[in-house]
């Protein structure tokens, strides 16, 4: 079985970030079958180091266009603490015969497809048409907090415990709000609501692939 | 002595156990779930397939589930066509997925079309919320035509309803119905009661509205001054709604939540630095605070760009 989850939190952010990180762990871990590696320790160029080994990706850090922090990057840090997508895309092409491609990636993360710019999906080997594999991040600012770390949890548990689709697993957490000042469906920023968006396969998911437990595979 | 408590405490756990078992005994019968649900496929116009399977489910005892999953459900199950959840306690459908719809519109890569019109979403919605029993009393509904899919579908292209749930025209904060439709075919792809908070335990609102909106932020910005959170920033939002108490302001963690009846409360949420926001909660009728969240950006002040073109970029 070749399931590896590799599962990382920017601690600049607030513990909330740790606690998010630490669920989607639990998920990919007890409940996905995955061998995770959960850190909040990982500066660029170790998790540069790390991506050739794993098939499923989480962050929750600062980005932007096409790019995304690492465990330490501020808002204010340079590029010595943030990865392009030219970055990415140099350590995941680094992968040997015997590594399966990602499975799914999960940017918590401002903006990282800014501009309709998927770049960085692309960067770990996720275009449009692939099957069984998607980049789940955002257009545009994004906050955190109670709601969208709550929306991003229900995501994980519905992808790992419920065995749904992305596609599904989304539109739960979308339909269970918990409130964006009351009346909330999507993950929002300060002042408005922001979609996130989904590069690949919509019907992707965790279960079942390269070798993982098959008959886990919601019904 | 010891091993006295532990046997107590053995016998105290059997004992619990089976009141809890007693608890589980279903209300409504297996046929009775199964025509709910078969009525309400029928009525939201959605075909099933024989052969269903039905189980009664005891509450899973999870968090991050609504309301109307922590209670006893029958989920009855349409080999590859669809899934509906019944609350066994009132009958309400409180869960639908049209798996069959899901499956379809995620091999659909053809370029987003037209939606159907807004009016006509919102009307297939009430028409689904009419037919799984539910009572609650409900604000208008918030309709968002989008597209997941980067590039945009025609898969991925939906309509997105929700209604807030109300008690005595006062929202909820964290309740709501939410309903997803394929935007293109007008189909229910999703709807799901999610219910997370009890009703208060008042008879009448009215009489428990004390403190006015302009002392609940005078409240809540000494609140703020007295952690030493900036409090001089904007009112982003603010309004009443029925909140459950969290432990927020003690612990930092805003999913703690205190359990029993919601409260009204003044919900204001202010903007207390460059990238961060937080919601402060009023008791509206004692002027304690009663819970919050911190709310922060997640963007990078000065981007460093990208070296890689896009293949899609316009």
């Amino acid at each position: 079985m070749y399931n590896k989850g590799y599962d990382l939190a920017n601690l600049t952010l607030g513990q909330e970030a740790g606690d998010v990180a630490t669920t989607v762990g639990l998920e990919l871990s007890t409940q996905a079958k995955h061998t995770v590696l959960p850190t909040t320790q990982h500066d660029k160029s170790t998790i540069l180091t790390n991506l050739p080994i794993y098939t499923a990706f989480f962050i929750f850090t600062h980005g932007s266009q096409a790019t995304f922090g690492d465990c330490f990057a501020t808002p204010a840090s340079g590029a010595e603490h943030y990865l392009s997508a030219n970055d990415v895309g140099g350590a995941v092409g680094q992968k040997s015969a015997n590594q399966p491609p990602y499975n799914f990636v999960y940017l918590y993360a401002c903006a990282v497809f800014a501009n309709n710019d998927i770049s960085m999906a692309s960067s770990f080997g996720i275009n449009p048409g692939v099957v069984d594999r998607a980049c789940l991040g955002w257009p545009e600012p994004m906050a955190y907090g109670f709601v969208n770390n709550t929306w991003c949890e229900n995501v994980w548990t519905r992808l790992c415990t419920n065995g749904d689709t992305l596609d599904q697993a989304r539109a739960f957490a979308n339909a269970m709000g918990q409130s964006f000042g009351g009346a909330g469906c999507w993950v929002a920023y300060f002042d408005h609501k922001v979609q996130p968006v989904i590069v690949g396969d919509l019907a992707m998911k965790v279960h079942g692939v390269y070798g993982g437990i098959g008959t886990q595979w919601y019904k | 002595m010891v091993y006295k408590s532990i046997r107590l405490f053995l016998y105290a756990g059997l004992l619990s156990c089976c009141v809890f078992a007693r608890a589980q005994k279903p209300r409504m019968t297996k046929d009775q779930a199964l025509q709910r649900a078969m009525d309400f496929c029928k009525a939201i116009g959605e075909p099933m397939t024989p052969s269903p399977e039905i189980e009664f489910s005891p509450p899973p005892n999870r968090r991050l589930l609504p309301e109307c999953a922590l209670q006893p459900v029958w989920r009855i199950f349409f080999p590859a066509r669809a899934e509906v959840e019944i609350s066994d306690r009132s009958g309400v459908v409180c869960a639908y997925r049209n798996l069959a719809l899901f499956d379809e519109i995620s091999k659909d890569n053809r370029p987003a079309g037209q939606a159907i019109p807004q009016a006509d979403a919102i009307k297939i919605v009430l028409t689904a919320l009419d037919a799984t029993g539910q009572t609650d009393e409900l604000g208008e509904p918030e309709a968002h035509e989008g597209n997941i899919a980067l590039p945009p579908t025609a898969g991925a292209h939906s309509w997105t309803i929700s209604c807030r749930r109300k008690f005595q025209g006062v929202p909820y904060h964290r309740d709501q119905i939410g309903v997803e439709l394929h935007a293109e075919s007008g189909r229910i792809k999703l709807l799901l009661l999610a219910y997370m908070q009890q009703a208060p335990n008042i008879v009448s609102l009215r009489t428990s509205l004390v403190v006015t909106k302009e002392q609940a932020i005078t409240a809540a910005r000494a609140h703020l001054s007295g952690r030493g959170i900036p409090a001089t920033g904007e009112l982003l939002r603010s309004g009443l709604a029925l909140v459950q108490p969290n432990t927020f302001w003690t612990d930092g963690r805003a999913g703690n939540f205190v359990l029993g009846p919601s409260i009204p409360a003044w919900t204001l949420f202010l903007k207390t630095g460059e990238n961060s926001a937080h919601y402060v909660w009023v008791d509206a009728k004692t002027g304690l605070i009663i819970g919050g969240e911190r709310w922060g950006a997640l963007l990078s002040a000065a981007p460093p760009k990208s070296k890689t073109p896009s293949k899609l970029r316009k």
